[in-house]
């Protein structure tokens, strides 16, 4: 129905860069690179990963039956095409002919296998919360699975993608147990894990009869540098070709140094205040507008990532489906919110508590103190709590948050209905409700039609701004340096897909 | 004799076990690493869920005993962060940190020696002020600091030496002299002022009457028992310099427990910073109790306090 | 019979013998007069923003004003009185712990001493246990577990200090303990907490000083290693070691927020060392190998 004429689209669309994407399988992959992260992952087992660092990087050895194009659309990886039998269960047609790099084959008893096995309550997986909504998989010939849901789930292609959804083999994970797959993956993508001495390196290298073409790298080594400071070092000496990421505050040094080049792309990590709206004052309305008048997040943007990213008006990032750019941000207006706190009743300001944190993917202690800066002068005197990542995560969970914190989500699935979702959860310092927004998004995600769905989300926006549950602030580009030998174009998913990788010259 | 080192032996016992008791208690002073592990996207009752799947809501006596019992296996649990047994996680990274610090303290001393040497023999000239000079800047220099000065000139302005990273004698220089800094000021300082004592004292002066050449009397004679109280010392020291290491190896990304270990408590990687802690405590209980013994046995005239 | 030289005298005469000593009286006085005298030395508020001006450099060079004498840090905040105020933290934390470590290790050097036996052999365990700990590693992951806010600093920094007292005061207690004067005052019936504090505290009071002085230099150390690694004073509150880590980032194109913090840390405990070595050469000079 409407479905496969989507995915004809889809695949129409796609001709062009199918065609640049075959190309290489002409050309033997060749070189070397190395590269600088700040993390390395902490597994390779897909059902074990901890943190997003994790998830980005092992989407290099495995796939999902999904996977992003470089404009953040959605295509067909191991699933050639997927429709929609009734609203709980989803048809997936898998691709043939793709083997796992130890010779597997790839087929329907495969997505039965990972998907059991990342919802059996034994195997205590991570990103189960991620795949909590299937209920099931049916095998229904050896190149088709059904996955049924508990409830109806338009998200569910974009799960199994390069997210949630990389795919094992059955023979070899079973054989290999579960300690061992952590270091010694088997998957179908584009590169196969060589070696991996923790701490000190990772060797990857190409998996030559991937499906999608050769890359182009023979061989990548990955050195995990924590500091930033040594991390850039190392580039500048050309220890390393590729580093990711880096801080903002030193893209314009190194965009003076003629052998690097520094390339930037809106991350869907939409940065935000979340104001607790059960805790009086803030169940006013004026005053959580008079929040988001009284921050320059402009300034913000400016000073603290040299205007490396985007302003957003609510929480709805910029790459998201339906995002809307009429909806303008709240302007910089410290008088607007002053005023408005006197309407509220509290013409002198009133004190208050804000939460940040230290660790993690992206720095939020920087943002948090000029934020609270900006709070002090229109009279909200915040006192702030700053706490390791790993700390913070139990306040959240304990719902002991202050009435204010900072916080950044990675819209993954860049569908603002699932961040908003997750959000309005209820839960994890997060208690802002509203019946009539939760009518909305059932509505649209009803819809199955992406064309069709993206229109309802202006609506939703525009109420989200007026209540204003959270102090709304920017998304920040992802930086990545290289050496001017390296091509590469970073991704609008926060994923370090290597695939594309290519020596210039 | 047997008496002391029996002694000594069963202090060492306890203390360790004291040590097993305080890594036990510290990693469980908080919450629970469940919201670390799971991704942004859960919920809290799944939170919860896995809480209990994981044994984290028993109670702590129960925990602790666990922890003893499985501790004198070898195993200290699986860490959170890599799925693996975290004993031989660390135990894999026991051999760079030791390069590291062996490698600082070896260089601590060939240079604080000379250096005292030479001040205690030229005392209250010139060269004393200076090498004293030297001797407190490196006291009160922070060793982070220095490190990171090092790197911007050695390795990116100069590029003489590498970054960051494992290596050989290069890769080693700078983060086993940021150790060092420290360790060698106090070591200077200690080797002129025993030094100095020694020199004062009667079977010196009675080999310079003698007719012994200087240089004989100050090495052959006063500098071996000058060297005693240096044993004594680098051997405390052990601790301060682990912690040195500590830093050093985040700024270097060293892989050595000591970066292993930060990021198993930033983590909350509870496993990995019991077993740690416990294992860095007991080596430096043990190389006390060998720094201890070994000064006995350097000198007899020591006995129990 | 001459009377003793007064303590001032030998003071003076020390002073002229050890200029080294003499400037780190100065040291540590200007860094105590900046902290008592803040309020009054600073230009602007240290945690008032202004985005506008952030990033700005020492007036000496171009671009910058004596309007912000050290420059800017990257939300607009002035550097000098932020070094000015830090001073005043970073030495109230730093005197705090090391008073409280020195109290509570003197009182158990005293007992361990004094009394012997049992109770004297567990204080001394406990010391040992102590200091098996790389102290870094403890600091960080107490800090790091309970939160950093003033009270846990100086309680983490005063649990990495108090073991040297004890271990020094013990051993000095354990001779005292032994003298003729002492037995003596004991065969009469004195109380033993009388005892200690009319004759034994007074004899240990000089080396104590003289750790105290040197324990505050590494405690100022250990703080700045601690906020460089994230887990030190909580913002907006100005410490040097904080100021060194934020500045961390902008090292390259704006090397005065880490550089000035760096210095006045450098300084300050070279000052307190000087200070703390004319201090033992003038009261007690056996302590040479001890400390």
């Amino acid at each position: 129905m409407l479905n496969i004429r989507r995915i004809a689209l889809c695949m129409l669309g796609l001709l062009p860069a199918a065609i640049a994407l075959t190309e290489p399988t002409f050309a033997a992959p060749t070189g070397e690179v190395k590269i600088g992260l700040a993390a390395e992952p902490n597994t390779f087992d897909p059902h074990l990963t901890v943190g997003r660092n994790t998830q980005i990087f092992i989407v290099n050895v495995y796939d999902g039956l999904t996977a992003r194009d470089a404009q953040g659309h959605v295509v067909p990886a191991l699933a050639e095409s997927w429709k929609r039998l009734n609203p709980t269960t989803w048809q997936f047609a898998l691709r043939k002919g793709v083997k796992f790099h130890n010779g597997d084959d790839f087929n329907a008893e495969c997505v039965k296998f990972t998907l059991d096995r990342a919802t059996h309550p034994e195997t205590k997986a991570t990103i189960g919360s991620e795949l909590s909504t299937i209920a099931g998989t049916e095998i229904v010939d050896p190149f088709t699975v059904n996955v049924i849901t508990k409830t109806p789930d338009f998200l569910l292609p974009v799960r199994l993608g390069e997210l949630f959804g990389l795919m094992l083999s059955p023979k070899h994970t079973s054989a290999m147990g579960k300690e061992a797959i952590a270091t010694k993956p088997n998957g179908t993508g584009p590169f196969k894990l060589v070696t991996w001495a923790k701490n000190e390196q990772m060797v990857l290298e190409a998996n030559e009869s991937y499906w999608r073409g050769a890359p182009k790298v023979k061989k990548i080594i990955v050195r995990p540098i924590l500091d930033d400071a040594a991390r850039i070092a190392a580039l500048q000496a050309g220890e390393v070709d590729l580093i990711a990421p880096v801080p903002h505050a030193r893209i314009a040094e190194l965009k003076r140094n003629d052998k690097l080049v520094i390339k930037t792309i809106p991350a869907p990590r939409i940065f935000h205040v979340t104001i607790d709206v059960r805790k009086p004052p803030f169940d006013n309305v004026k005053v959580r507008q008079a929040l988001n008048y009284a921050a320059d997040v402009n300034a913000i943007l400016k000073s603290l990532y040299f205007g490396y990213g985007t302003r957003l008006a609510t929480v709805v990032d910029k790459g998201a489906l339906g995002y809307d750019p009429s909806v303008q941000p709240y302007p910089f207006d410290p008088k607007k919110a002053k005023a408005l706190l006197a309407e509220a009743g509290f013409p002198n300001g009133f004190e208050t508590e804000f939460d940040s944190f230290t660790g993690s993917i992206a720095d939020h202690s920087k943002p948090a103190e000029a934020i609270v800066g900006y709070l002090q002068k229109v009279g909200v005197k915040a006192k702030q709590n700053v706490f390791e990542f790993a700390a913070f995560g139990p306040r959240r969970v304990q719902n002991r948050t202050a009435p204010l914190f900072i916080y950044s989500i990675g819209d993954a699935y860049l569908e603002p209905s699932w961040v908003i979702r997750w959000m309005t959860q209820g839960g994890l310092g997060m208690h802002y409700k509203n019946p009539k927004l939760d009518e909305m998004l059932t509505r649209i995600e009803a819809t199955d039609d992406p064309k069709k769905r993206a229109p309802l989300y202006g609506d939703v926006q525009k109420l989200i701004k007026e209540e204003a549950p959270f102090i709304f602030l920017y998304q920040a580009d992802a930086v990545f340096g290289m050496s001017s030998r390296i091509d590469y174009t970073p991704r609008p998913d926060e994923t370090q897909w290597l695939y594309p990788l290519g020596l210039k010259g | 004799m047997r008496a002391y080192i029996a002694a000594r032996l069963g202090t060492a016992v306890l203390v360790v076990l004291g040590v097993s008791v305080v890594s036990f208690v510290l990693t469980f002073l908080t919450g629970d690493p469940a919201e670390i592990m799971l991704p942004p996207g859960a919920t809290a009752a799944q939170i919860a869920k896995f809480r209990t799947e994981w044994g984290f809501a028993d109670p702590l006596p129960v925990q602790y005993w666990r922890f003893l019992r499985r501790a004198v296996h070898g195993d200290f649990g699986v860490s959170l962060q890599h799925g693996q047994s975290s004993l031989p996680l660390i135990a894999a990274r026991l051999p760079a940190t030791f390069q590291l610090t062996m490698t600082a303290m070896v260089l601590a001393i060939v240079l604080a020696v000379p250096l005292g040497v030479l001040a205690a023999t030229h005392r209250g000239g010139k060269i004393d002020l200076l090498t004293m000079g030297v001797a407190l800047f490196g006291q009160s220099v922070p060793n982070f600091w220095l490190a990171i000065m090092m790197i911007l000139l050695f390795a990116v302005s100069w590029g003489w030496l590498p970054t960051s990273g494992r290596g050989g004698w290069t890769h080693v220089v700078m983060p086993a002299a940021a150790i060092a800094i420290n360790l060698m000021a106090l070591l200077t300082r200690l080797v002129r002022t025993t030094m100095i004592e020694v020199l004062s004292e009667d079977f010196v002066r009675t080999g310079r009457s003698k007719g012994l050449r200087e240089v004989a009397v100050v090495l052959r004679h006063a500098l071996p028992n000058a060297l005693i109280p240096l044993v004594t010392v680098v051997g405390l020291q052990f601790g301060y310099i682990l912690g040195g290491a500590v830093v050093i190896e985040t700024i270097f990304t060293w892989p050595g427990v000591g970066l292993f270990t930060i990021q198993a408590i930033m983590n909350r990687d509870y496993p990995v910073v019991q077993a740690s802690v416990f294992i860095l405590a007991t080596a430096v209980v043990l190389i006390n109790l060998a720094v201890d013994l070994l000064y006995v046995w350097l000198d007899p005239r020591i006995r129990v306090t | 019979m001459p009377t003793p030289p007064s303590f001032l005298a030998r003071s003076l005469r020390l002073a002229r013998r050890s200029p080294l000593a003499s400037l780190g009286v100065l040291i540590v006085g200007l860094v105590v007069i900046a902290a008592l005298a803040a309020p009054l030395l600073a230009t602007t508020d240290p945690i008032d923003q202004d985005l506008a001006v952030a990033l700005k450099p020492p007036f000496w060079m171009a671009d910058g004003s004596l309007q912000h004498p050290l420059g800017t840090d990257h939300l607009g905040r002035d550097v000098f009185s932020r070094l000015v105020y830090g001073a005043q933290i970073s030495l109230t934390i730093s005197v705090l712990a090391a008073l409280l470590g020195a109290a509570v290790g003197v009182a158990a050097g005293l007992v361990a001493g004094y009394l012997g036996g049992r109770v004297g052999t567990v204080i001394m365990r406990i010391v040992d246990l102590n200091l098996a700990f790389p102290l870094i590693l403890l600091a960080l992951a107490v800090v790091a577990l309970l939160g950093a806010n003033l009270r846990n600093l100086v309680i983490v920094m005063a649990i990495t200090t108090w073991m040297i007292y004890a271990r020094v005061v013990r051993g000095l207690t354990l001779t005292l303990r032994e003298q003729e004067f002492v037995q003596a005052v004991r065969a009469l019936g004195a109380r033993d907490a009388r005892i200690i504090a009319r004759h034994v505290l007074p004899n240990v009071l000089a080396p104590v000083m003289v750790i105290w002085t040197l324990e505050v230099a590494r405690v100022i150390l250990m703080e700045s290693a601690l906020s460089f690694l994230g887990l030190g004073v909580p913002p907006p509150t100005p410490t040097w070691g904080r100021m060194l880590a934020e500045g961390r980032d902008y090292l390259t194109m704006a090397g005065w927020i880490s550089i000035f913090p760096g210095l006045a840390i450098m300084v300050t405990v070279l000052g307190i060392n000087f200070l703390g070595d004319g201090l033992r050469d003038l009261l007690d000079p056996r302590l040479r190998g001890q400390t």
